[in-house]
């Protein structure tokens, strides 16, 4: 469609800026379109995507966060790889009972007081808080052992803002249901961060 | 009066800002007395914004993957895409034979009465697309394809770029390259700059609509994959951002319209016309 001839000298500048981009956000893209298509097909959808996101980066108009309108075109790659599969949303959801209440109902007693409140927490910059090498090695664990929704749901709002009906309509699920989901999924963190800043393991 | 578990609880509405006014008050008040939960919110919403950076960095090798992919396929055009199912259609392999010049009778398969359709097609849209050239091989299908896109595409209340929109998106999401390649034309056409019909492809929600326009376009694209799901619930937004049944009837006409020429144009393998200028089906709003 945009057959591009120009490749003159603003290209390497381009480059160098997508190449940070890659570094910056492949991963986060990666774990935001493993609950919808699965781990195997993650890769294809991702790398498709960048391939969009390269062509179209120069209408990139800052309107939306970079990573938002990235993740919105994985996510738009991953419902036409699971089309083109003729899958539903993948749904790994062997979990189990995990995320399914709130995982900090038992911080509380019986009269709705908290029985063990949180811990004061060492927070910097929001940017620092999960960056941790072991937590990030219990926080993927965490993120494993979630239901695929409630993973999915978590990486679509809190890592790439996207809004609810983006997620609804991806995930074919309630606005309620998603927002349950969410909840229930930042309980989980919340829980193992505060457990991790209490006793400096989890 | 709201206790700590229920405060955590609301937490996170509290904090997305999607409480109705009376809870989000006794939030506040219960928040203000209670050191422990205001020290739980506090965290809660740092950790939330922390969450954006919970993945690590991509390895140096995983860089160079993706850049080596993107320089390998970026000398295709977009519609070239070599996505999922996408493999190129290329000219060599039409697996009907088209009706070719004037389709009159001096053509094979041509006759007069598909001459005077070629001549309809001409005047409305500029030239005989491929897609009517195919169809002409069957008169009265052609004739009945064609009175279908006048009434839906070049007729009608919703705007041309809204109704050419849709097109794109549902032949996108259908895979099928022909109509990727024609639609921008036409969105082209009709001023939309190639920047935003570009930024439509990667992200068809991210054009210029009205919210109205908006839920026309997911109704339209949930109700190409997922008739009975999730489109039912979009057509009662669609309904309360203020879309008249016509033109509820009308953005699902587009729908089915490209949904069917879609199915005919992949199957059949129809090649794009060589010139650039061969436009399809430019509507009028």
């Amino acid at each position: 469609m945009v057959k591009d001839g120009d490749n003159g000298s603003g290209k390497a500048a381009g480059d160098e800026y997508f190449a940070s981009l890659v570094r910056d956000h492949h991963r986060a893209l990666i774990a935001l379109a493993v609950p919808i298509v699965g781990a195997s097909e993650a890769e294809e959808v991702v790398q498709n995507a960048w391939l969009k996101a390269y062509r179209a980066i120069d209408s990139f108009e800052g309107r939306a966060a970079i990573r938002t309108w990235l993740s919105r075109i994985v996510i738009n790659e991953a419902r036409m790889q699971l089309r083109s599969r003729k899958r539903e949303v993948f749904l790994e959801d062997q979990a189990g009972d995990f995320g399914s209440a709130d995982a900090l109902d038992d911080c509380f007693r019986e009269d709705g007081h908290w029985r063990a409140a949180p811990v004061s927490w060492s927070m910097d910059s929001p940017e620092g808080l999960l960056m941790g090498v072991d937590l990030m090695d219990c926080l993927d664990r965490l993120l494993q052992r979630m239901s695929g929704n409630q993973r999915a749901v978590l990486e679509m709002r809190d890592s790439n803002e996207l809004s609810f009906d983006d997620i609804c309509n991806t995930l074919d699920i309630s606005a309620s249901n998603a927002r349950v989901l969410l909840h229930r999924a930042r309980a989980e963190l919340f829980k193992l961060v505060n457990h991790y800043q209490e006793t400096g393991e989890c | 009066m709201l206790n700590c578990r229920e405060v955590s609880q609301k937490a996170s509405l509290y904090l997305d800002g999607e409480l109705p006014w009376r809870e989000r008050v006794a939030m506040r008040v219960h928040l203000l007395m209670c050191n422990d939960c205001r020290r739980f919110m506090r965290q809660l919403s740092g950790l939330i914004r922390a969450i954006p950076f919970m993945h690590r960095q991509a390895s140096p090798e995983e860089v160079d993957n993706v850049l080596a992919h993107v320089s390998k396929s970026s000398g295709d055009t977009v519609s070239a895409d070599s996505g999922p199912g996408g493999a190129s259609v290329s000219s060599a392999r039409p697996r009907l034979r088209l009706v070719q010049g004037s389709g009159g009778r001096g053509e094979e398969g041509g006759s007069d009465e598909v001459e005077a359709v070629f001549n309809e097609i001409r005047t409305a849209t500029g030239s005989v697309s491929n897609m009517f050239r195919a169809y002409a091989r069957h008169p009265a299908v052609l004739i009945a394809t064609w009175e279908r896109v006048k009434s839906v595409m070049l007729q009608g209340s919703l705007p041309a770029t809204l109704k050419e929109a849709i097109a794109l998106v549902i032949s996108h999401d259908n895979d099928c390259e022909y109509c990727v390649e024609h639609h921008p034309r036409n969105l082209a056409a009709l001023g939309m700059g190639q920047e935003e019909i570009t930024r439509l492809l990667a992200d068809p929600l991210a054009g210029n609509f009205t919210p109205k326009e908006r839920a026309l376009l997911v109704l339209a694209r949930q109700a190409n994959s997922d008739p009975h799901g999730a489109s039912v619930d979009t057509l009662d937004l669609a309904r309360r951002t203020g879309a008249s049944d016509i033109e509820i009837i009308e953005a699902l006409a587009v729908m089915e319209l490209f949904t069917s020429l879609n199915r005919f144009l992949s199957t059949l393998g129809i090649p794009l016309e060589e010139a650039a200028s061969a436009c399809s089906i430019p509507s009028r709003g």
